[in-house]
Order: C-alpha cells, then sequence, then structure tokens
C-alpha cells in the first residue's frame, strides 16, 4: 500500500520515504525481530546463526505458524481458539493410533482400533477431518449460541483431550508407517518439508484474507459484527468457518509433529497454544477482532520461533524457559500497545 | 432483600423460587449427593467423606471469589494456579528458615504479600498499559511457574513445615478451618459487592466500562484491585493447598485456573463482565467439588473425569445462554 501511495505523490524526498517506511506498521516489528536474532547470536557466541540452527528455527516456525494462521482467523473474526494446543496432542495421538493401526501395533489402544488397517493417506484425511470436526463443534456453540469464545475452546481442550487418552489409554504411539516421516522430516534443496507448508499455507491465506470477499467478510465479522449483519453478511457462517479452519490447521500440524518425531505423545505441544497467541499478539493483531494481518502475525512466528530455538542453543531449563518466553511475550505486546496509544487515545 | 409476596399462593411462590437460579443449583446439589451415596453404597453420606469434600472445595472456592471479582469486572485471570503455586512455595520456604517461633506467621505472610504483588502486577499491565487481559495473565502464568521452579529448586517439593500449620487443616465442632476461611471469604465478597459503592462499580465496569468511565467511576483503579484481589486470594488458596499436604510443590495445585472457571460458569457468571454472584459462585463450587468426589467414589479414570469437566462447563453456558436468550 504504502508504494503505491509513494508513487501518486510523486517526487518524494529521500527522507520522508525513510521516515514513511520506519512509521509503516511491520517495520517496527521487523526491527524488534532483528534485535531479538542478534541478541540471541550475542548470547549464543554465533551459534544461533549457523546453517542447522538455522534450519531448526524454520522447521519449529514450520509447525507453530501453520497453528498460528489457524487462529489468525479465528482472532480476526473476533473470538479466540485456547482448544489449539489440546487439539494438536489429540488430533497427534488419534493420527498416531489411526497410522499405528497399518502396522498392526497400537500397543494400548482400544481394541477396536488395532482392528483397523488404514493407509496412511486415508489415515491422514481421516484425522485433518477430525480436526475440522473439533472446529465446527467450537463454532457451532459459538456461532449458534453465542457462548463466549475463550470459555467454549477451553472446554472444549480437556474433552479433545480426554477422549485421545481413552482411546489410547494414555500410551505413546511408536512404531509408525515409514513412508509417513517425509511431512514431518523431508527436506526440499535443505528446506525443511514443514516450512514450505507452513509458507504455502502463508501464500493462500494471504490471497484469501486481501483477495477475496470471504476474506473482508471474515474482518468485518471480527470488527464491527452488528453492521456486518446488516450488511447481509452471513456472520454467523463465516465465525463457524473460521474456527473450522482453524481445526483444520491444527490437525495438520499435529500430523506433521507426529510425523517429526514419529512418535504420537500427547504432551508434544505444551506451549502451542500460548505460542500461537502469542504470535498472533505481537503481530499486532487486534484480540478484540477485525484488525491485524498476516504479514505480522508471521514476523510474530519467526519472533517466537528465534527465541525458543535460541532457548534450546542456550540449554536453558524449563524454569527459564518459562520465564524468558513470559517476559519476551509481554515485553513485545506492551511495545505494539504503547506505540498504537499514540494513535488513538482510548477512554478506557 | 426480596419483597415479601404477600399476596401469592403457594404455587406462585414455588414458581417464583424455581425462576431463582440459585435455587436450581441448590437442587442440582441434593441431586447429585443423593446419586453419589447411591452409586457409592453409602460412602457419600459419612461424615468424613463429607468433611472431606468440604476441606478439598475451599482452597478451589477461594481462588474462585477473587477470579468472581475480576470476571465481574471484564476481565480474566488465568494465572491464579501459577500465583498460587509461586506463593505457597515462596511462603513454605520462608516457614522453614530461621525466623523460629514467628515462621508460621511470616511464612503466611510472605503467601499473601506475594499473591498481592502478583496481582497487583496483573492488574497495572491491564489497566495502565491496556494489555488485553488474557495475554497479561497467560504470560505471568507462565512466569509464575517459571520462579516456583527456582524457589523450589531441584527437589521440586519443600517439606518439613512447623507442625502448627495443620491447625488449618483441622476441624471446629467438626467444619473443616479452611471452609470456614472460604466461607468467611465468601461473606466479606458477598457484603462488599452487594452493600458498597466499590462493589457496584466494579459490577458498573464490567456492564459498560464507558459509561461507568462517563458516570465518574475511576475504571482503570477498579480493574486494578480486582486483579489484586484476586492474587491476595490465590495466595491464601495456596496456604490452602499448603496446610492440607503439609508441603509445597507446584503439582499440587492442579489445574487451578481451569477450575475456578469451571466453578463460575456452573454459578452462571457472565464471561463477558457484569453479571453473576457470590451465592452462585459458591454453589458452583460445591456442585464442582461434589462431580469430582462422586467420580472419585465411582473410580473414574483422569482423563474421563477432566473431559467430563469440561463437558459439564459447556452444557452450563449453553443452558444460561439459552435461558438468557428466552427472557
Amino acid at each position: 500500500m504504502n508504494v503505491t501511495d509513494a508513487r501518486q505523490d510523486g517526487h518524494m524526498p529521500s527522507r520522508k520515504l525513510i521516515s514513511r517506511v520506519f512509521r509503516h506498521e511491520e517495520s517496527l516489528r521487523a526491527a524488534i525481530l532483528i534485535v531479538v536474532i542478534m541478541v540471541f547470536a550475542g548470547l549464543t557466541k554465533g551459534k544461533t546463526l549457523q546453517f542447522s540452527s538455522i534450519m531448526n528455527t524454520l522447521l519449529s516456525s514450520g509447525t507453530t505458524g501453520i497453528a498460528t494462521i489457524g487462529q489468525l482467523f479465528v482472532v480476526l473474526g473476533g473470538g479466540i481458539d485456547v482448544s489449539i494446543g489440546s487439539s494438536i496432542g489429540g488430533v497427534a495421538i488419534l493420527a498416531g493410533v489411526f497410522n499405528a493401526a497399518l502396522m498392526g501395533s497400537a500397543m494400548g489402544a482400544l481394541p477396536i482400533f488395532t482392528q483397523i488397517l488404514l493407509p496412511v493417506g486415508l489415515a491422514t484425511l481421516i484425522t485433518l477431518l477430525l480436526g475440522v470436526g473439533i472446529g465446527l463443534g467450537n463454532g457451532m456453540l459459538i456461532s449458534r449460541i453465542d457462548t463466549p469464545p475463550l470459555i467454549t475452546t477451553l472446554a472444549m481442550a480437556p474433552i479433545v483431550l480426554g477422549v485421545a487418552k481413552y482411546i489410547t489409554g494414555g500410551h505413546r504411539m511408536g512404531e509408525l508407517p515409514a513412508n509417513l516421516a517425509f511431512w514431518g522430516q523431508g527436506r526440499i534443496l535443505e528446506v525443511p518439508v514443514p516450512f514450505i507448508i507452513f509458507v504455502v499455507v502463508a501464500v493462500i491465506t494471504y490471497f484469501v484474507l486481501n483477495h477475496t470477499t470471504y476474506g473482508k467478510a471474515v474482518y468485518a465479522s471480527g470488527g464491527n459484527p452488528a453492521a456486518t449483519y446488516l450488511c447481509g453478511i452471513n456472520i454467523k457462517n463465516v465465525i463457524l468457518s473460521t474456527y473450522a479452519i482453524s481445526g483444520f490447521l491444527a490437525a495438520l500440524t499435529g500430523t506433521i509433529m507426529v510425523s517429526k518425531v514419529m512418535i504420537a505423545d500427547i504432551n508434544m505441544a505444551p506451549y502451542l497454544m500460548i505460542d500461537t497467541i502469542a504470535a498472533v499478539a505481537i503481530g499486532g493483531v487486534s484480540l478484540s477482532g477485525g484488525r491485524g494481518t498476516l504479514i505480522g502475525a508471521v514476523i510474530g512466528v519467526f519472533l517466537i520461533s528465534v527465541v525458543s530455538n535460541g532457548m534450546n542453543v542456550l540449554l536453558l531449563g524449563p524454569a527459564g524457559q518459562g520465564l524468558a518466553r513470559g517476559l519476551i511475550i509481554l515485553v513485545a505486546v506492551a511495545v505494539d500497545v504503547i506505540r498504537r496509544k499514540g494513535e488513538s487515545e482510548a477512554i478506557v | 432483600m426480596e419483597l415479601k409476596p404477600s399476596g401469592l399462593t403457594f404455587k406462585d411462590r414455588v414458581r417464583r423460587l424455581l425462576r431463582n437460579e440459585n435455587s436450581i443449583l441448590v437442587i442440582v446439589i441434593i441431586a447429585l449427593f443423593a446419586m453419589s451415596s447411591f452409586v457409592s453404597g453409602g460412602k457419600a453420606v459419612k461424615l468424613l467423606n463429607i468433611q472431606n469434600i468440604l476441606g478439598q472445595v475451599s482452597s478451589r472456592g477461594i481462588a474462585s471469589i477473587g477470579q468472581l471479582f475480576v470476571m465481574l469486572a471484564g476481565g480474566i485471570d488465568i494465572s491464579v494456579g501459577g500465583m498460587a503455586q509461586l506463593s505457597m512455595c515462596t511462603g513454605a520456604l520462608v516457614m522453614t528458615g530461621r525466623f523460629g517461633p514467628i515462621a508460621l506467621a511470616s511464612g503466611i505472610g510472605i503467601m499473601l504479600v506475594v499473591g498481592l504483588a502478583g496481582g497487583l502486577l496483573n492488574g497495572l499491565l491491564v489497566s495502565r498499559l491496556g494489555i488485553v487481559p488474557l495475554i497479561v495473565t497467560l504470560c505471568m502464568w507462565l512466569i509464575t511457574e517459571a520462579l516456583t521452579l527456582v524457589v523450589t529448586g531441584p527437589e521440586k517439593k519443600i517439606g518439613d513445615l512447623p507442625p502448627s500449620l495443620a491447625f488449618f487443616n483441622g476441624y471446629i465442632l467438626g467444619v473443616p478451618v479452611l471452609f470456614i476461611i472460604f466461607i468467611a471469604v465468601a461473606v466479606t465478597a458477598y457484603f462488599v459487592l452487594n452493600y458498597t459503592s466499590y462493589g457496584r462499580s466494579v459490577y458498573a465496569t464490567g456492564g459498560n466500562p464507558v459509561s461507568a468511565f462517563l458516570c465518574g467511576l475511576d475504571v482503570r483503579n477498579i480493574k486494578l484491585t480486582t486483579y489484586a484481589i484476586s492474587g491476595f486470594l490465590a495466595g491464601l488458596a495456596g496456604l490452602a493447598v499448603t496446610a492440607r499436604s503439609m508441603s509445597a510443590s507446584g503439582p499440587l495445585v492442579g489445574p487451578l485456573e481451569f477450575d475456578t472457571i469451571t466453578a463460575l460458569s456452573i454459578g452462571g457468571v457472565s464471561f463477558a463482565g457484569g453479571s453473576g454472584g457470590v451465592v452462585g459462585s459458591v454453589l458452583g463450587v460445591i456442585i464442582l467439588g461434589l462431580i469430582g468426589n462422586t467420580m472419585n467414589l465411582m473410580k473414574v479414570s483422569f482423563p474421563v473425569q477432566s473431559a467430563a469437566k469440561g463437558a459439564i462447563i459447556l452444557i452450563a453456558i449453553v443452558i444460561y445462554n439459552l435461558r438468557q436468550r428466552k427472557g
């Protein structure tokens, strides 16, 4: 958008151009990202800038990123999905069950599941549909009965986990079919496949949000539901669809995470729910809906991934990780909020 | 409180009573209790089991009252569990220190102060910087849990607490001391919310912050105080947990944020702020405790229990929403 503005102005002094770039929404965020990258590079004496470390960061940004895009849809539509982490855990373990059933080794799972034999493609399809089903469950309650999003998805989380644990008997699933590994461990020209999937999902999302009526409807439903309704848009279905998208992308993330380690474990994504919300918030997406960009959220994802990879390289324990994560998210969101305060003075 | 229905027939009175949500909750409690004593073959009615339930619900109940204040003012506090963990572990650490005769008092004091300080920090970030409550309290939850690990050290547990702490796990006339503390907190909250201008302004802030501001209410400070109250009561809940197990460690607290939200949603507290009450919340806490106790007596496994709790929240909010729509 800024580029076209600059062209319309014709001759623009370079100083003005620079100040315009720096005032751009995402430039501050990009600057924060660069500072964080440099800080971690300094702390680890350059280890995080080594090729393998960068690839690790890209790998983890792949899974966090796909789930965050789902969260982005929900948040833009004025909701929030805190069931993402549990959906990923639950769906992951079900992906494990279906795939392990193929190998006939779903130890500890309910007997009927060990009897089913499924090819990998079909098993993955079922798990993705399960994710959509969880999202539709959230979305139906929220859009049709007006239950509060935070509480609805908070309540959905233990239901999904409980069912998954019941089916598997609480065991981890190993011995998965070998051709599942490509989605999590594969590389194309040295780039991790999960990251490529993330980029594809992000490009599609960019197109959908910015160049389709559906995208505009998502923004409108989150920004001003009453006016959107009066414009003749079916907000109920728009909101329903955002949760379905989130559920689908959570299931995709779950499948990729399983194939990364070839073990399905219910606790494989302890921080993921927080990370998706943090990435969206750091990216300047308003948690009250209707405002924010995909680019911002993607920068948020990179920031979170750089931080968690940096902490792994530094060999921080759980205490240090929790502390650093909490503080960095708070500071990043606070910077954004304070900067925005200058634009419009809110009374309360 | 209510107008005396002088010219009403008995039928009208019953109808009026049934329309009150709290009386429905009481009926649910009686039904649950009858069911649990039936499925357990009479075990549930034993005095020891009842005392056990009352003791168990106390820590959750105290924290729920704090959460109630925050929610009435339109916020949410996800950090109550972390706050309770951190305050109980720092307090317990002080109790084992070399304060001798005043070890217990100083430890309790530290628990409450840590909770209050954490709550104030939440409140400042929400009310002064204007960061969304969900983000602030999620981050504080991460931070407090991490600090708890630092405080408890490699053993992840603090034992050898002064024996006088056991007083809190005792009974007065057969009633658990912790339950008396819970009821005292609830009664105070009831008085504050219903009979003081502060209480009214909490409701006003949650119901419509803009008009509350235009009415001259100091909305920012009201929000701040609700988080401080929640933090303080989380510290007190931490004391309750410590007293029950005579040791302090993070996992003992359990998913307190989830439990308080479950209890309040059963009790009919609106998550949009501005509506709900202490009586409903207390009944919600007791119902949650009874459900947990019944499932324990029935030997229901843990994942099924937590799934059931999730389903209960969903059912409760659906019922309340449908009722509201009809009214």
